[in-house]
């Protein structure tokens, strides 16, 4: 298909939120054991 | 030919700069700010943890300060499209209005319904109504950014039009090319990215402040670490779509690149500068060494706008005096013309125009068809037509040059912003100097700063185009007396700064309020 390299490009940006988001929420149940006090 | 008044496009393109810049101010904070919070929100609604929807709450606030005066702004630079560019808006009205229309209609439809339930549905909608509302506002925001960004990417690079010789307007004929070109896509995605690694910035700077002050602990950590995060993988991201936009430049805009990277010389495997002064005064056709100074990677130059480190880049002098050899869009080797020889078939192609619109009204066919083939073999150059001087095919390269490599350089050291953080968190477990709060507050106004001189360097480094070699900015303006430019200029640039006092005033207020909220 004639456009299916920016098309693929254009889906990055999906991708690239649900990566960031997924990690974000790792990040912070990651630190959130290592912490429990803190957020208790 | 038409006399062009000098102080009219500049004024004019003083005011549109004025405007743009200052909407710039405002929109790409909310870009990235509405995914953060979306994020936020997520994490509330998941763990039910009542801190998060405070969280949530408070960084909204700032986004909603910051969204409405950024449609205000936004509002105003759409009308000067119609008050000062006139020409530019008839010319390209069929193929710009498209784009913007939708933009438009996802703006106040999409976003404004979403954003009054993510403001004022908190306890009136259920709590996954108000986080897809939430995930809408965020999607929508950057939806309407792809519209603008597509019309800006169809200027640098007019795709997927013809122009209609009987209507004297460039008419679109196939919308995916317009919407799928690679310079669009490339400049939505680095432009929306460059968005979230300043509002990761400003999360953490915001929260830096909360730490340094002994405030809001909790809230601070927790927005650092999401942003942490968020900025890292944007940043990378951030690069590689630089380098996308890089490449991009090279094929479609070698003047703009040569002016980048004040490469005057062209040369086969030509060098990246890393850091470079340039010498002032530096014409095209002296003798005179570019650079005061420079640091440079061998072959990068070559390497990142061609794919290849032997290729050939074209610098200044090259463009403009022609005779080096090149490959066109369709793949055929072509010898360059020179920007004299470009000026001359642009007003061969103007005449052709007058012409055949003459012929048309005596209905003389044979001329028609005549002027209409004539027109068609040096469409290509059209907009050289309205050019006099080879030399005014050179864009200001020490301010796209100095831009360029600030805009650059800031994108590196984000990166190893967010990895010092990210360390500091997890490896330091959250002991941060003071110093580096502090300089995470100062790491806010860089974030705005990369983002100003990106736009600079592909707005600046375009000219004199306002479409690439079709219409240069001298034609697009609107033939009205420049000392109206003036004064509206004046006018602007006093209620400009006094909404963005205000802004800032609203904004250190809330961040205060917030502070206060959180000590319990
Ligand atoms: C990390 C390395 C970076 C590279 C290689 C890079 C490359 C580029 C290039 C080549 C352009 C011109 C595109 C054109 O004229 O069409 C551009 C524009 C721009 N850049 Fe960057 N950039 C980088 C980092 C950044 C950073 C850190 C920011 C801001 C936080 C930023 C924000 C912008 C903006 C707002 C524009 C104008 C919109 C556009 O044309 O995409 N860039 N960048």
């Amino acid at each position: 298909m004639k456009y299916i390299s920016e098309i693929l490009w254009l889906l990055s940006w999906p991708v690239l939120m649900y990566i960031s988001y997924r990690l974000s929420v790792w990040a912070i149940k990651h630190w959130e054991k290592k912490q429990p006090e803190e957020n208790a | 030919m038409e006399h062009f008044d000098l102080s009219l496009v500049n004024w004019s393109r003083a005011q549109f700069a004025l405007t743009a810049m200052y909407h710039w101010v405002f929109v790409p904070l909310t870009l990235g700010l509405a995914f953060i919070i979306a994020f936020m929100e997520t994490l509330y609604v998941k763990t039910g943890d009542e801190e998060w929807k405070r969280i949530t709450k408070f960084w909204m606030t700032l986004f909603g300060i910051n969204f409405a005066i950024g449609v205000a702004t936004g509002i105003i630079l759409e009308f000067e499209f119609g008050t000062n560019w006139s020409n530019y808006s008839w010319f390209v009205g069929d193929i710009f209005g498209a784009p913007l229309a939708i933009e438009g209609i996802m703006a106040f439809f999409m976003e404004s319904t979403f954003i009054a339930v993510m403001f004022f549905g908190w306890n009136k909608v259920s709590k996954k109504f108000h986080l897809v509302s939430t995930w809408l506002v965020a999607v929508g925001a950057n939806l309407s950014a792809l519209w603008i960004l597509v019309a800006n990417g169809w200027m640098q690079y007019p795709a997927g039009m013809y122009f209609n010789p009987d209507t004297a307007r460039n008419e679109m004929h196939n919308f995916w090319e317009v919407l799928f070109s690679p310079v669009a896509i490339n400049k939505f995605l680095h432009t929306i990215t460059s968005g979230y690694v300043l509002a990761a910035i400003f999360v953490i700077g915001v929260s830096a402040w909360y730490m340094l002050k002994g405030r809001n602990i909790l809230l601070a950590k927790r927005s650092i670490i999401v942003a942490a995060v968020f900025g890292l993988v944007t940043s990378i991201f951030l690069a590689l779509t630089g380098d996308g936009s890089a490449y991009q430049v090279a094929q479609k805009q070698p003047m703009k690149l040569a002016a980048m990277e004040g490469l005057y010389e062209g040369q086969e495997g030509a060098p990246l500068i890393v850091v470079g002064a340039l010498t002032p005064g530096k014409q095209f056709d002296d003798d005179m060494d570019p650079y005061i100074f420079r640091i440079q990677i061998p072959k990068m130059l070559s390497f990142l706008g061609y794919r290849s480190g032997d290729a050939f880049v074209p610098g200044v002098k090259d463009l403009v005096e022609g005779g080096y050899t090149y490959v066109d869009k369709n793949g055929v080797e072509k010898v360059a013309l020179s920007a004299e020889q470009k000026i001359e078939r642009g007003k061969i192609a103007i005449k052709a125009l007058a012409d055949y619109t003459a012929a048309k009204d005596a209905n003389d066919t044979v001329a028609v068809a005549y002027n209409r083939a004539l027109l068609n073999d040096n469409f290509e150059y059209f907009g050289y037509g309205y050019l006099n001087n080879p030399k005014s095919i050179i864009p200001n390269v020490p301010l796209t040059f100095y831009s360029f490599h600030i805009m650059v350089a800031l994108g590196f050291l984000f990166i190893g912003f967010f990895m010092l953080i990210l360390y500091l968190v997890y490896f330091r477990q959250f002991k941060i100097n003071k110093w580096i709060l502090r300089l995470s507050i100062l790491m806010i106004p860089l974030a705005y700063i990369a983002s100003q001189t990106g736009w600079i360097v592909a707005e600046v480094g375009r000219q004199p185009w306002v479409i690439q070699d079709i219409l240069p900015t001298v034609a697009a303006v609107s033939r009205i007396d420049s000392s109206a430019v003036q004064i509206t200029f004046f006018l602007f640039f006093t209620i400009f700064t006094a909404l963005l006092i205000a802004e800032l005033r609203i904004m250190f207020k809330q961040i205060k309020i917030g502070s206060k909220e959180g000590d319990k």
